[in-house]
């Protein structure tokens, strides 16, 4: 019988391939769907966000765990009927800076969120100000999040937070700002509620803010 | 008051035996100064007029610009350079970004940038036109040596090449597709690494056969906190196939400069063992530059780590001029540094700065 131990250990091992046997042996066993993604898939993302951060693992083990996360998902989600939104603790709207290309970061902080069940609107590399404003108006997310890796770039950040202002959808968002040369000094300086040094912290920020 | 509007005469000539001496920890009589690239902007400001980036005339190919119009800088503007901001050799792209090609619709060979590939079959529709893209390389060394031996002047080349992975992870495969692929399908990374070797293999025999002093091969396998492929497949299917870049240069007694981004603590001793003779960037999100001289001083000559976003684009030239101050007095001593920035001098770095950082680099560079 699939236990909640095998599944957490699989999405860690990034073993998406086993994943949906895994699942459906153990739905038939009558696990619930909630307590795969709370217990297993979820808590088993936080650890290899950690271990990611701390050296132990690396890209390739991070992303593979992602994919057997989101192969475990596939079959739980269908079996809510309707449900599904007990599974969704947010939406997150991402995007890399105006003028800013780099997006691995941007990229790993994704995978990070998806595997804590956000539902990530990944608006892409160099976001005009207008594409964060329309995306907050149509997906109405709980946060923002920017990414960046040159300063220089990141300072358009004050044009980001001016315009959502200007549409008058600030206040209902919280915000979050990521990228190497990003430091708590600088969020504060914008007035961004939540930094975060990787992917994993980003997440773990974002879960908070969920549950406030 | 520290200068930021004119540089200043520096001590010495630009001179390759100075640069050479640097990177096999020999005294020199100042530290040199390398970049990678000098973006347009800067170049035009000191040449007065527009003579494209330090390594393509007219801008990056992998980035948009005109393939056409992606040859090296021309040798006189650069050597004219070179002269002015006391840089001792031209650094020229000899095949920094991708080398795989596709035929478009009209059966036209074009680089392959889209990311696309994610299967043998895709892979498969690649090529490599090694021929070509060496003959290029031997063309280009050849027109900058000539114009360094009519101008009698004492200034070197080096070629930058030799991305095996990053080519693969930035514009072949694409990220996320890469490094799940280095798992899932070890084998077709790589022959996929292995094209690109062989043919980075033919690019340093090429250059050191056309008289290039140094070899500066980069490939980007870091990020801030550390590798991104775990250090024992990196040992097994990077190591060995960098190390075959490095030979022909090593052999013939060249120096071997390499590049990589991020931190890159897990394979330094491996790039050692491998005969490098200096190590760039110090990536300073990465890196604790007066740790590597502890730990490397006495075998590497090292190179980088002054931050391009501060102090160089947000700070004041009195800022970039305490910084070098601050990196030359942990990595000058005992020779073996040669200054450079954490990447490149690209177009956002205010020129005063730029100015500010190579005047502090020749005032506090003096032995």
């Amino acid at each position: 019988m699939a236990t909640l131990e095998d599944i957490y250990k699989l999405t860690i091992s990034g073993n998406y391939k086993d994943m949906g046997e895994l699942i459906k042996n153990a739905i038939d066993a009558k696990v619930h769907p909630n307590d795969i993604v709370n217990k297993a898939l979820s808590p088993a993302m936080i650890e290899v966000g950690d271990k990611f951060g701390s050296g132990e693992l690396y890209m390739p083990d991070m992303l593979l765990a992602a994919k057997a996360m989101q192969t475990a998902m596939e079959i739980i989600k269908p079996l809510l009927k309707g449900d599904e939104a007990i599974l969704e603790k947010g939406t997150v709207v991402i995007g890399t800076v105006k003028g800013d290309l780099h997006d691995i970061g941007k990229n790993l902080v994704i995978t990070m969120a998806e595997g804590q069940g956000f539902k990530v609107i990944d608006l892409g590399i160099d976001v005009d100000y207008a594409k964060f404003v329309d995306a907050v108006k149509e997906y109405s997310p709980q946060i923002v999040a920017f990414s960046g890796l040159l300063t220089t770039t990141l300072a358009n950040i004050g044009q980001h937070i001016k315009a959502l202002e200007d549409a008058g959808v600030r206040d209902k968002v919280v915000l979050a700002v990521g990228g190497a040369p990003v430091t708590r000094d600088f969020a504060d300086r914008y007035g961004i509620e939540i930094y975060a040094g990787d992917a994993s912290g980003a997440a773990k920020e974002f879960l908070k803010v969920i549950r406030k | 008051m520290v200068n930021s509007k004119t540089l200043e005469p520096y001590k010495g000539q630009p001179y390759i035996e100075r640069l050479l001496a640097a990177f096999k920890r020999q005294p020199v009589d100042r530290v040199p100064n390398l970049e990678a690239l000098y973006e347009d902007q800067h170049v035009e400001k000191f040449l007065g007029k527009f003579a494209g980036n330090t390594l393509a005339y007219g801008g990056d190919p992998a980035k948009g610009a005109d393939a056409e119009q992606g040859r090296p800088m021309y040798p006189n503007e650069y050597l004219d350079l070179c002269e002015m901001i006391g840089q001792d050799a031209i650094l020229f792209d000899a095949g920094i970004w991708t080398p795989y090609k596709r035929k478009d619709e009209n059966g036209k060979l074009v680089p392959a940038y889209a990311k696309d590939v994610k299967t043998r079959a895709d892979y498969e529709k690649l090529i490599i036109d090694s021929d070509n893209q060496i003959a290029d390389v031997k063309k280009y060394l050849k027109e900058y040596k000539d114009a360094i031996k009519a101008r009698n002047s004492k200034i070197g080349v080096g070629g930058l090449y030799g991305c095996i992975s990053q080519t693969l992870y930035e514009f072949v495969i694409g990220m996320n597709d890469f490094m799940m692929m280095v798992y899932e399908d070890r084998e077709l990374v790589e022959e996929m690494l292995e094209e690109a070797t062989v043919h980075f293999v033919n690019t340093t025999k090429a250059l050191i056969e056309g008289g290039a002093d140094f070899i500066w091969p980069a490939d980007d396998i870091a990020f801030k906190t550390g590798l991104f492929i775990p250090p024992k497949i990196m040992k097994e299917i990077w190591v060995p196939r960098m190390a075959r870049i490095f030979e022909p240069a090593i052999n013939a007694g060249i120096p071997v400069m390499f590049h990589s981004d991020g931190k890159v603590d897990d394979i330094v001793e491996d790039l050692i063992d491998m005969g490098l003779d200096c190590l760039n960037p110090m990536d300073p999100y990465g890196i604790d530059y007066g740790d590597y001289k502890k730990k490397y001083g006495d075998r590497l000559c090292l190179s980088g780590n002054v931050d391009i976003e501060f102090p160089l684009s947000k700070g004041t030239p009195e800022e970039v001029d305490a910084d070098v101050k601050k990196h030359m007095d942990v990595l000058k001593p005992g020779n073996g540094y040669v200054a450079t920035v954490s990447h490149s001098v690209v177009n956002y770095i205010p020129h005063e700065n730029v100015i500010a950082y190579l005047n502090a680099i020749h005032k506090y560079g003096k032995y």
